[in-house]
């Protein structure tokens, strides 16, 4: 007798209900939604396994790190909620103290939610004003910042025309109605137009303190210098300082929680499915066509409601539609969407012992669990951070010299002993910013070439604060590039973690552009859901949860029972289904 | 930093008046706990859901596949087969037919060449997915010898077809029962002969060319299977028809193989949580009740079942004295618990290209696996001999590219490939594993035109932190030796998945029929826990199951 394994084919063609082109956390947030709403729904993901950007690796056996994503920021999320992710697994680390300082004179700094006395007083040390103004806030803000961070982020863009003054926004009724001394601080004409350092210089004296919420402000999407954009460098600042912790294991089990969930609603999911066409007719989306590249070249998948872009803008126009199907000057804006804002270069160290910081940080990081996962390096001055963008914006190289380092060296396994096995600690990620590929000066495999070198300044930076970080203390290192990450992940354009810039021009209901603000598209059923639409990045699932108001204004889904909205929502429109 | 300080920190928990998003609660209930998310966990797992019990699987990684892991060591941007690459049980592994799973996009590959070597002379052998191309090659040594080779290997496909695989899916026959029910028909009679005798006994009877002989002990022999102890015989028929000619490769990776059980475990409403490590087994008098996560939660549940081996499972997992007197003796035995003989050694390196061999024969360029380094069936022999001493008297083994058979795996572009030998776990890692190395990239430049752009070598003490399980790199979870095969895998009272603990049962590597992706325990334990629970089975026994136990189980 002989046996085989045959192989089934099925039939060439599938129809859902809903196609998703991408399977990060946008791609999985809205699909689970989806589902929930009783859609059948299907995800596409070219890359083998799903998650986006909130990936795990081990490089070596039991030695885990993060390529990209590191922190949870989604502590305020309603999607989280609404989906029940506990019921799949999702389980947190909490972090006792979250971010510090170290500065070349030996004064050190921490920050911590769970850790407020401590860090009150490490502040006090050396201001108590601005201890003194940390203690206010924290008291009489903490019990607002949930609902706070959600009329920011989890609210659907306004339209401009929705909007003359930043009274009508949401985030300022919010204030207005909790915390009228605190808006109070800022006259409503100028503080739309503040960056994040001047409203931190209006109120703390203090400066390590400002170059850790102003590297924080960055590393979460709009450099502290961009004015326009400082209330939101202080919200995803917040974002990070609500949640103030990381998934168990890493980011890649929250999207696992999530898979999870998409699977339980009835989500059929395809991995190495690389989408090469999305299908248009009579300027309505019915489906898409899988790549060469994928399990089932040319297989069309059909959708009869939605197809939803969960990739970025520009692949979604550009390569997906092939430019078609939308006007030329649409087009051409969206070939102008800027990427700009800083790409990531990550390097990861496995070492013996913990970095030991001179000065006043040995004693205070070293007692009552106030180590912070996360270290801004020098915490001297922010001119480190100016230069550093200059370096990247204006000369568009990789930071020079000694005046542009400034690295964030982040570590989870002091909290997470699922990271690592005893004895060892995984420095990951250790963050400096260059730009991206193809803006570099020197061609986009520069940072590349470079690779060694850059990284080699980003020890030696660390070990000029930490003398410890010998070469004899460093077990292994990986590094990943702008452009390795690409390449890994297609949808971290340009290496970085917003996607594109988030500045003024690209923000709220500018974001990418004024025309695809509120996710929908010019082409009839096909809508995005990917960071590149407001409000950006960090897997705080975000999108999803407002592309859902669209999706029902426009009548696509019937509103779910459980789904709930945002207050400050602002249906326009009429049915499109 | 020491790590004393920082344990302080770990499982940190904020108040409950802090307003935290609600996770997965420390405590929880549920019918049936899997401890450990490896193959026969899933399969396990995924027939217990869709019979409509809630399932519970634990993983201690932060991936889910134990062994079936693909995993981007060669960071960044290019994953490789950690672990298991060689399937050599798809025909026939029932989880494959009874779940739909190409539905989830689970594809099979069964290369046209499956295995090769190539000699120094670089003169070479190759073993084809169709037993003529193999019987081709052989016939380069002699006519004779080709007969010789056909004639067997034939025997070699009825012994598996009859007996082999379908005795991976039912629970093992006591030694006196099995030796009856199989004498009983012609095949069956041959069958025991051979299973009676060592590998190297079977190989030299029927085999003339040293060439031939090499390969074949090298198949049997890469395994950790000792190929001169008597009574292992019985494997030699699977690993070379199955292991030799019929392996599968899972395009995508082996890792999709458990993640699409995974998909159809929680799509039956069960539940995996990963990054849980099990701490301790609860017991309580004679019972199973639950178990208790490293990161202080509490499951409870009526049915536990360990894919663990027995020594993590019965004396780390379990408070020696909880268990009750009158059983302990039984389970002691398994404090003699042997672990495997070798394990390997991996070298993982990226080329711009596949690399190609310098051989008389084009088409091992396109070979599932290819055996280089070695001369002659001494050579292969004094081999295996030298890791029974935990030595390494040369470097030699087999080289897969996985590339050709799976793009996805590199995201740059590139062609993956490994080159494994079988290595002691007991040996000077730290300070030679360098010098192996160096010695590795002489060999593949030797025998291929590569160039090896970058590289990440695993030792037998990388699999054992990879995967906690294979204690000292044992990829079978435990030797096998005659004692510790077949009824007696792992004991004689924890054989057919059930312990001597209530609700306690057995499903992984380390339990009969064995380990190597056969999904054997994991089907048998399934099987076992429905008939206990009296829960109905949904699914249809195999026909080459039922036909065989018509022919040799059915009423004397």
């Amino acid at each position: 007798m002989r046996v085989e394994k045959e192989i089934k084919t099925f039939y060439p063609s599938e129809t859902y209900d809903a196609v998703i082109i991408g399977g990060g956390p946008n791609g999985l947030g809205i699909a689970a939604l989806l589902g929930k709403a009783g859609l059948k729904v299907c995800i596409l993901e070219e890359r083998l396994q799903c998650g986006g950007g909130a990936e795990n690796t081990e490089p070596i056996p039991g030695f885990r790190i993060d390529p990209h994503a590191t922190y949870f920021y989604a502590g305020a999320s309603p999607t989280i909620e609404i989906l029940e992710l506990r019921k799949f697994g999702f389980r947190l680390k909490y972090f006792k103290t979250l971010a510090g300082t170290v500065t070349s004179d030996g004064k050190a700094i921490i920050s911590g939610r769970f850790n407020i006395k401590n860090t009150i007083e490490s502040i006090a040390k050396y201001s108590k004003k601005d201890a003194e103004f940390t203690k206010i806030m924290y008291e009489s803000f903490e019990p607002y910042t949930k609902d706070f961070l959600r009329s920011i982020f989890w609210t659907p863009p306004y339209t401009p025309d929705m909007w003359s003054d930043p009274k009508d926004l949401p985030w300022f009724k919010f204030m207005k109605e909790k915390a009228p001394g605190l808006l109070a601080l800022f006259p409503p004409e100028t503080i739309m137009e503040m960056s994040t350092y001047e409203i931190l210089d209006t109120q703390y004296e203090f400066e390590p303190l400002k170059v850790v919420a102003g590297q924080g402000a960055w590393y979460n999407g709009p450099f502290p210098a961009w004015r326009g954009m400082g209330i939101f460098g202080i919200a995803t600042g917040l974002l990070m300082a609500y949640s103030s912790s990381s998934p168990q294991g890493g980011m890649h089990s929250y999207m696992h929680a999530l898979i999870r969930c998409c699977l339980h609603y009835g989500v059929k999911i395809y991995t190495n499915a690389k989408v090469g066409e999305i299908l248009v007719e009579n300027g309505e989306a019915k489906g898409v066509v899988l790549a060469d590249e994928s399990f089932y070249p040319g297989k069309v998948i059909r959708a009869t409601k939605l197809v939803i872009s969960a990739i970025d803008v520009k692949q979604t126009f550009l390569k997906l539609l092939k430019g078609k199907h939308i006007p030329k000057p649409l087009l051409e804006k969206i070939k102008d969407i800027n990427t700009h804002g800083g790409s990531l270069f990550v390097l990861h160290l496995i070492v013996k012992d913990l970095p030991k910081y001179k000065g006043d940080a040995e004693e205070l990081f070293f007692k009552d669990g106030n180590y912070p996962t996360v270290v801004a390096l020098p915490g001297d001055s922010r001119s480190f951070i100016l230069n550093q963008a200059r370096d990247i914006f204006s000369f568009r190289t990789h930071p020079q010299s000694e005046e542009s380092m400034h690295i964030m060296v982040c570590c989870h396994d002091i909290y997470d002993d699922t990271r690592c096995p005893p004895g060892y600690h995984v420095l990951s990620p250790i963050y400096i910013q260059v730009p991206p590929p193809e803006y570099h000066r020197d061609g986009p495999d520069a940072v590349n070439k470079a690779k060694w070198e850059i990284a080699e300044g980003m020890i030696e930076l660390l070990r000029k604060f930490a003398p410890n970080m010998t070469e004899k203390n460093i077990v292994a290192k990986f590094i990943n590039t702008p452009l390795d990450s690409e390449f890994r992940n297609t949808g971290l354009i340009g290496g970085n973690w917003y996607a594109i810039r988030e500045c003024e021009d690209q923000w709220w209901s500018f974001r990418p552009i004024p025309e695809l603000a509120r996710y929908r598209t010019p082409i009839h059923k096909l809508y995005l859901c990917h960071q590149t639409s407001y409000p950006g990045g960090l897997c705080i699932l975000a999108v999803p949860y407002n592309l859902m108001h669209i999706l029902i204004d426009d009548g696509a889904i019937e509103k779910p029972e459980w789904f709930i909205p945002s207050p400050y929502h602002i249906s326009d429109g009429e049915k499109r289904f | 930093m020491e790590m004393k300080e920082s344990k302080v920190w770990i499982g940190y928990k904020p108040s409950e008046k802090d307003d935290v998003l609600k996770e997965f609660p420390d405590e929880y209930e549920t019918d049936c706990i899997v401890i450990g998310a490896g193959p026969n966990g899933l399969i396990t797992s995924a027939y217990l859901a869709k019979a409509g019990l809630k399932v519970l699987v634990c993983e201690r990684r932060y991936e889910i596949g134990g062994g079936l892991a693909t995993e981007e060591i060669l960071f960044p941007g290019n994953s490789s087969n950690a672990h298991a690459i060689y399937h050599m049980m798809v025909d026939y592994i029932p989880a494959i037919r009874d779940f739909n799973l190409e539905e989830h996009g689970l594809y099979w590959i069964k290369p046209f060449v499956q295995s090769a070597i190539i000699f120094r002379d670089k003169s070479s052998l190759l073993l084809g997915k169709m037993l003529q191309d193999s019987k081709d090659s052989v016939a380069k040594l002699s006519i004779d010898e080709a007969e010789r080779f056909e004639k067997i290997v034939r025997k070699f496909i009825r012994f598996v077809d009859d007996i082999l695989a379908p005795a991976t899916y039912y629970p093992p026959l006591s030694p006196v029962e099995f030796y009856e029910r199989i004498s009983s028909t012609e095949v069956g009679r041959e069958f025991l002969e051979i299973a009676e005798k060592s590998a190297v006994e079977i190989i030299d009877e029927n085999f003339k060319s040293e060439k031939i002989k090499a390969f074949l002990l090298y198949l049997v022999g890469m395994w950790g299977i000792d190929p001169e102890e008597s009574g292992m015989g019985f494997m030699v028929p699977l690993l070379v028809w199955r292991c030799g000619m019929q392996k599968y490769y899972c395009y995508g990776g082996s890792h999709r193989f458990a993640s699409v059980l995974g998909r159809e475990i929680v799509r039956n409403g069960s539940l995996i949580i990963d990054n849980a490590e099990v701490d301790e087994i609860i017991i309580e008098g004679r019972e199973a009740k639950g178990v208790k996560l490293k990161d202080g939660r509490k499951i409870f549940s009526k049915i536990v079942v360990s894919s663990l081996p027995p020594p993590i499972t019965f004396f780390k997992l379990i408070n020696e004295q909880k268990i009750p007197k009158d059983i302990k003796e039984e389970i002691d035995i398994l404090k003699e618990w042997k672990w495997d003989k070798w394990s390997f050694f991996t070298f993982h390196f990226i080329s711009p290209k596949p690399p190609e061999f310098k051989t008389d024969d084009k088409w091992i360029n396109r070979s599932f696996m290819t055996i280089a380094g070695f001369d002659n069936f001494e050579d292969v022999l004094n081999f295996f001999r030298a890791l029974r001493e935990n030595k390494i008297t040369k470097v030699a083994g087999h080289i897969t590219c996985q590339s050709l058979f799976d793009d996805t795996l590199s995201r740059m572009g590139k062609s993956v490939s490994f080159f494994q030998m079988c290595a002691p776990y007991d040996f000077d890692w730290k300070n030679k594993k360098s010098e192996i190395e160096k010695e590795v990239i002489k060999l593949l430049k030797d025998y291929q035109d590569v160039v090896i752009e970058d590289f990440i070598s695993e030792t037998p003490l990388e699999i054992e932190m990879r995967i906690a399980s294979m204690v000292r790199g044992s990829i079978k979870h435990g030797d096998y030796t005659p004692t510790q095969m077949g009824y007696f895998r792992p004991s004689e009272s924890c054989s057919s998945s059930r312990t001597p603990i209530k609700n306690l049962y057995l499903c992984g590597a380390s339990t009969y029929p064995g380990g190597l992706i056969i999904g054997g325990p994991g089907y048998i334990c399934a099987n076992v826990i429905a008939e206990d629970i009296g829960l109905k089975k949904w699914w249809k026994e195999p026909d080459f199951l039922a036909r065989h136990k018509k022919t040799y189980l059915g009423k004397k």
